[in-house]
């Protein structure tokens, strides 16, 4: 395995663990977030834009591994 | 316009790069598994044309000035892309069906709204490029179908959970097109 391939998984793996720490953390704390988001327009935008942009970093790191599988980038 | 905007700026980078080829059995093309529509096809269904035109932005820029395509074909599939998403809407619409698939009957139109729309879109796509000579004839069905098998899977795959976890909070945004009242 390349060093450059290395690295890059790194930061997929941790960016990927960030995430989901994440979805956990509101998980858990949903009842109190529900609270907020309802007296605050703003946080209600930031939580759904946020969560949209995590699940669009999750989808880059699939697809860079099917590009990858694909041939497309290589190492 | 600001829905627009993030719907715009989160499908960019996933038009750019999030692309992967599912080569299909018996197919001489691989099916474009497709996510930005995954994203645009909710953002639509939450916020109307606002959500649709974000996409269409996104992917028309994608493909035009970073993909080097022909101005035809740049402009032919960005439309496309924003015919897809708004005729899942339109039938959404005339199901009184809510995004936030909660109901069995939700969820059928959901499963019913995702290929017609996908199929449309393919179709649109496939028969203006046919009809300016860009793809030859043999080639339309072909282009139909992994058009129409990608996008759909990419819509079920990325849009599912996004509407069914993230519905109930949009649903108290004043963008929220389902509001009554």
């Amino acid at each position: 395995m390349t060093y450059a391939l290395l690295f890059v998984l790194t930061f997929f793996a941790l960016t990927a663990v960030t995430v989901l720490l994440d979805f956990v953390h509101h998980r858990i704390g949903r009842k109190y977030y529900a609270k907020m988001v309802e007296e605050s327009r703003a946080l209600l935008y930031v939580h759904v834009f946020k969560l949209l942009a995590e699940v669009a970093l999750l989808w880059l790191i699939v697809a860079f591994i099917g590009q990858m599988w694909m041939g497309w980038i290589k190492f | 316009m600001a829905v627009t905007g993030v719907t715009a700026g989160l499908c960019l980078p996933l038009a750019l790069f999030a692309i992967i080829l599912i080569p299909i059995p018996g197919l001489p093309a691989a099916s474009g598994f497709w996510i930005p529509a995954g994203f645009y096809f909710v953002m639509t269904l939450w916020f109307g044309v606002w959500g649709a035109l974000g996409g269409h932005i996104a992917t028309t820029i994608a493909m035009g000035y970073f993909s080097g395509y022909t101005l035809h074909v740049w402009l032919d599939g960005g439309l496309g892309d924003l015919i897809a998403p708004l005729v899942c809407l339109l039938i959404f619409k005339l199901a009184k069906a809510d995004p936030e698939l909660k109901t069995k009957r939700d969820k059928a139109v959901w499963a019913l709204a995702v290929p017609i729309s996908s199929l449309v879109c393919g179709l649109w796509v496939h028969t203006v490029h046919l009809l300016f000579g860009i793809i030859t004839w043999p080639f339309w069905y072909v282009g139909v179908l992994t058009y129409f098998i990608g996008d759909s899977l990419a819509v079920f795959t990325v849009g599912t959970p996004l509407l069914k976890t993230l519905t109930g909070y949009v649903k108290q945004s004043p963008m929220y097109i389902w509001r009554r009242g």
